[in-house]
């Protein structure tokens, strides 16, 4: 499903047209994405848990050049699928 | 973790930032899971620009052990849900990335720093050089500092191109993702405010490059503007005449300078081929017929710096010149021909220069000094002031501080090189001589029979017998005379040997006959019953 597709079908189950809704979705998503930035766990009922997990700073050694990496810290979004999405998606 | 957000409360924040009422963000915000839920559960990937991609993977089953009881269980496969955030979904949102944009502002502005700096220093040398020296020097620097000015301009371009694209990155980000609320609002001004610190900064930095540039602009402008009063003076005094020339070719290419003064008497040779010939004939008239080839090489080396009118100017003044100020012209022709030799042998070096163009300079030098022993005669004053107006172009021309350099840097290298190869040579001998001493000292110290050994060969025996007879009590004899001993021990081995204390079978076996492997022929001879246990004081038969 691509993006057109996801906004067709979404318009149809809300009744706003496609140009509505496009900037909208963008703006939800903003949100959404400033939530789990702050760090806050997000959690969709029914859906998952979104989180954002910080990789702490590392050191990665290369066996061929034998020298040391430092690997930055990084963030990563994590996501965990609720048991009600599992059944629904095995069922 | 730390604290969960439901779903409503991020649709609430999201209706406040755009102002939709509440039951329709929240309406809005089920309804995009649902679709997504939907989408998932036909086996398809949810694609949403922004967010990311959901995708159903499966997983399959395993084998594990029940933890309680030990039995082996299959856990079933299923099918999980897997997220892919879309790249910079929270790095454009992320406090905590914010340090790593600034850090690449800083290395930016660093970079346009350094560039500043590089181009300050250029400019420094280059007035450096412009105090030192004003000739021909100028056109060089003249000619570098366009490099320079471009290389600026380059990086202006650089600076000012990444910045443009950064900042309209920092405006899309805006657009997509802070929108409305009043800490998105703070957020935004935030962003805002540091975006136009960074601008400012490069703004700043761009507009020093700009000023160098400005400035350097300026300094070649000043340049040229003193090279043209130059030439217009040069035309009233021989002496400066040469200079325009090679000023405006070296304008034109500065490093190939050199060259183009090679270049340069091949063209003008065959320009002033003529005018040699008629001076060649006035030097007959009047001078003898040595003058001739000096004249010539003389006037080979002037084409190089002087054009045909000029030299025709040249040759006017000087006569007007020389009939008011004789003797000081001369004085300068004297001068100048080492002075010409110093800068000639410099050109060589820099340019290596043939062997035929050293021997003209050689030629005027000669020339020179006859014009200096025939001073009266006014062709041989004309000549002179044809050696004075010649080389002083040439002296200014490579009379730069590079050319001094370029002649003492060799000699200051050949100089040291020389001290510290005199110096390692008479401390080398020093050492030899030691060494020499030292070998010897040792000898003296030395027992004597061991002294005697190597100088003569027939005492050495005899030297050796009487060691071999004496060794038996002593036990201290040196090796040398040991060996000799094992060389020798037909004559000067005794019958038997008393085994003294601390001392094996072998031991003797080596002080007698030089080896060990002897052991075998005392034991049997000897016929000892226990031969890894002699008691000391026993008297062994030597085989």
């Amino acid at each position: 499903m691509t993006n057109t597709e996801f906004i067709k079908s979404l318009s149809e189950k809300t009744g706003m047209t496609a140009e509505q809704l496009e900037p909208m979705v963008a703006q939800f998503i903003g949100a959404f994405a400033r939530e789990l930035a702050s760090g806050r766990v997000v959690s969709v009922q029914g859906f998952g848990n979104f989180e954002s997990r910080e990789k702490a700073e590392r050191k990665m050694y290369n066996p061929t050049t034998k020298s040391y990496k430092i690997i930055p810290k990084k963030v990563t979004l994590n996501f965990k699928m609720s048991a009600t999405l599992k059944d629904k998606i095995n069922s | 973790m730390s604290d969960k957000v439901t779903l409503q409360s991020v649709a609430e924040s999201f209706s406040r930032a755009c102002g939709v009422p509440k039951k329709v963000a929240e309406q809005l915000a089920r309804a995009f899971f649902d679709t997504v839920v939907d989408g998932l559960s036909n086996d398809e990937s949810v694609k949403i620009d922004g967010l990311g991609t959901f995708r159903v993977v499966e997983v399959a089953s395993r084998e594990s052990i029940n933890v309680t009881n030990g039995e082996r269980i299959v856990i079933a496969g299923y099918k999980k849900v897997n997220f892919i955030p879309e790249d910079g979904l929270l790095v454009s949102n992320l406090v905590s990335d914010m340090p790593d944009v600034r850090e690449d502002v800083v290395a930016d502005d660093e970079e346009t720093d350094v560039s500043n700096d590089t181009d300050e220093t250029d400019i420094e040398e280059t007035s450096e050089v412009d105090d030192e020296t004003e000739d021909v020097s100028e056109d060089i620097t003249t000619s570098e500092d366009e490099e320079p000015i471009d290389a600026v301009e380059a990086e202006v371009n650089m600076v000012e191109v990444p910045e443009k694209v950064e900042v309209q990155e920092d405006e899309f980000s805006g657009i997509d993702m802070l929108i409305c609320t009043p800490e998105s609002v703070e957020e935004i001004r935030l962003e805002l405010e540091q975006a136009r610190a960074d601008a400012e900064r490069k703004l700043i930095a761009a507009k020093e490059a700009h000023r160098e540039v400005l400035r350097l602009e300026a300094l070649l402008d000043k340049m040229e503007k003193s090279m043209v009063p130059e030439c217009a003076e040069e035309e009233q005094t021989p002496e400066t005449e040469a200079e325009p020339v090679p000023a405006m070719v070296a304008e034109s290419v500065a490093k190939e300078n050199l060259t183009i003064y090679e270049d340069i008497p091949s063209v003008a040779k065959e320009e002033s081929a003529v005018e040699t010939a008629d001076e060649g004939q006035k030097a007959e008239e009047v001078a003898q017929t040595p003058v001739e080839p000096v004249e010539e090489s003389l006037e080979t080396v002037e084409t190089p710096s002087v054009v045909e009118t000029a030299e025709d100017e040249n040759v006017t003044v000087n006569l007007e010149a020389t009939t008011e100020e004789p003797s000081s012209e001369q004085e300068e022709s004297t001068d100048v021909a080492p002075a010409e030799e110093d800068t000639k042998s410099a050109a060589e070096e820099a340019v290596q220069s043939t062997d035929a163009e050293v021997k003209q300079e050689d030629v005027t030098a000669e020339g020179a000094e006859e014009n200096k022993d025939a001073q009266a005669e006014a062709l041989n004053r004309l000549l002179s002031d044809k050696s004075a107006a010649t080389p002083e172009p040439v002296r200014k021309k490579k009379d730069d501080g590079h050319y001094w350099i370029w002649i003492l840097t060799p000699i200051l290298v050949i100089l040291i090189f020389g001290v510290s190869v005199v110096m390692y040579k008479a401390h080398s001998d020093k050492e030899k001589t030691e060494l020499k001493q030292l070998p010897v000292e040792p000898k003296n110290h030395a027992t004597p029979v061991k002294k005697q050994a190597p100088v003569v060969k027939p005492k050495v025996e005899t030297d050796s017998i009487q060691s071999n007879t004496n060794v038996p009590a002593e036990t201290t004899a040196t090796e040398p005379a040991k060996s000799k001993a094992a060389d020798n021990k037909s004559t000067a081995k005794p019958k038997t040997y008393i085994l003294q204390r601390d001392e094996t079978l072998t031991k003797v076996s080596r002080k007698f006959y030089g080896t060990k492997d002897s052991v075998r022929a005392i034991i049997r001879a000897n016929k000892f019953k226990d031969p890894d246990n002699v008691p000391y004081g026993t008297e062994v038969i030597l085989p």
